[in-house]
């Protein structure tokens, strides 16, 4: 799966309830399914290199821009699809 | 029989630090809270002596620890009487106390006299009756004025009177580099709570007589000095500025948008032979900005970078 | 005693200095910035 099938692969997932937005910037798998699993690694690898160029731009830890951007990525999930808070998936 | 029974008993007692079975069984155990730590005893009265059922849980939470959005709090003991009869509840916690509070910035202890009163079909239109609610900050205290919010309305309108802040503890917990001095500050805040934003809506600060010392200086402040005078003039009188006035009008609007109207009077005795300054300084600032980038600059002590982590974990949802 | 001193008196109109400060934190504003473009829908990775 390259990262690029991978993209075109994600709303659809996401839309479907495989996978979920989590506090930690990263995608996590709500419902194992077809290559849902593939499709979160291939994006998450990418989200990461993005992460640690933020990080090294502005001079603070990887972890502080990957909470930040968890807090974006739950901000800006849609109603009705998933998010992890407090250990659980829950239909935002 | 016909129908009426009763049951008394003593619940289990909770320690949150093994997990907190409430948040599974609670269906409106508010998403954004989590306890890590502290105990809970309760006992229940139960029955329907035929007019419908009645109950009363009287119960202590004691030493509770945890995060509520981006705010971490320790130390939270309090009774809680809750009573059920019909469709109607009501909650008491008389005697409220909460060592430490953390926004961002440190503060406690707070001390509380609170109840609710509402309908199970509509639990969050009830009334809550704040009697006292008391908050230690920056050397001085935040008080709420006694009142009753009706929260069935789109908005709830309360009072907030500061006493006593220091200027000087504000200088260490503000991430303002080259700034310093002393002063006790007073003011009166009306607050308008609307869909969950605190909004201030023509707030007063001032310092109390006789004033107090304040110093800045910072390069930047130095270099814009050197090609403008009216910079070279502010610069010269705030490098150790004598006021005898520092009042402000104070308005925080939704997004969190906080707008200073500062007025300052005084003088440097080392700057044109004690010359009185009027300095009037329009300051903006964003309060959710400040907060976070308090938690990431470098200015923050390790106890609040380690926080972090706990803090962004929680963010605000909206409700489905 | 010393002869009359001179006491430069400070000039009596007084400095009228008006300012506007706006905060930009900048670190934090930064990061925010950077990490809208990931979370775009454009980006292939939201």
């Amino acid at each position: 799966l390259s990262l690029n099938e991978a993209m075109s692969a994600l709303p659809a997932a996401k839309e479907a309830g495989l996978l979920g937005e989590q506090s930690n910037g990263y995608l996590g798998v709500v419902r194992a399914s077809g290559n849902a699993a593939e499709v979160a690694q291939q994006i998450n690898a990418a989200r990461k290199a993005e992460y640690q160029k933020v990080a090294r731009d502005n001079g603070i830890s990887l972890n502080d821009v990957e909470l930040i951007a968890g807090q974006k990525a739950i901000d800006r999930t849609p109603r009705g699809q998933y998010i992890k808070l407090n250990g659980q998936w829950r239909q935002k | 029989s016909d129908g009426q029974w009763q049951l008394d008993g003593t619940l289990a007692p909770i320690y949150f630090r093994a997990g907190n079975p409430l948040e599974q069984t609670l269906a409106s155990w508010p998403a954004l809270l989590s306890l890590s730590s502290g105990q809970l005893n309760a006992e229940l009265q139960a029955g329907d002596s035929g007019k419908g059922l009645r109950a009363r849980l009287s119960a202590r939470l004691s030493g509770a620890k945890g995060i509520y959005d981006r705010t971490a709090f320790s130390g939270l003991t309090t009774p809680v009487q809750v009573s059920l009869q019909g469709d109607r509840f009501s909650a008491v916690l008389a005697d409220l106390q909460m060592t430490e509070l953390d926004a961002g910035i440190p503060a406690g202890p707070l001390a509380a006299d609170l109840a609710y009163r509402g309908a199970l079909d509509q639990p969050l239109a009830g009334t809550l009756d704040a009697q006292r609610l008391t908050l230690a900050l920056l050397g001085g205290r935040v008080s709420l004025t006694p009142a009753t919010l009706d929260m069935a309305q789109p908005e709830q309108r309360a009072e907030l009177v500061l006493q006593g802040l220091e200027l000087g503890r504000l200088f260490e917990v503000y991430p303002t580099e080259g700034l310093s001095g002393g002063g006790t500050l007073d003011g009166r805040l009306p607050v308008l709570l609307r869909d969950g934003q605190l909004l201030v809506d023509q707030g007063a600060v001032a310092a109390r007589a006789p004033g107090g010392v304040l110093r800045y200086q910072s390069d930047k402040l130095q270099r814009l000095a050197a090609s403008n005078p009216s910079m070279r003039e502010l610069a010269g009188a705030l490098e150790e500025f004598h006021y005898t006035v520092l009042s402000s009008q104070v308005e925080l609007a939704e997004g969190g948008d906080l707008t200073l109207a500062l007025r300052l009077q005084g003088s440097n005795p080392d700057f044109q032979q004690g010359r009185q300054v009027n300095l009037n300084i329009n300051l903006q600032e964003n309060i959710p900005a400040l907060l976070a980038s308090l938690q990431l600059s470098g200015k923050v002590s390790d106890i609040i970078e380690q926080r972090v982590q706990q803090y962004l974990l929680k963010k605000r949802i909206e409700q489905p | 005693c010393a002869g009359p001193t001179v006491q430069l008196a400070a000039p009596s109109e007084p400095i009228n200095i008006n300012l506007n400060v706006k905060i930009e934190h900048e670190i934090y504003v930064k990061v925010d910035r950077q990490l809208d473009d990931v979370f775009d829908e454009s980006s292939g990775l939201f």
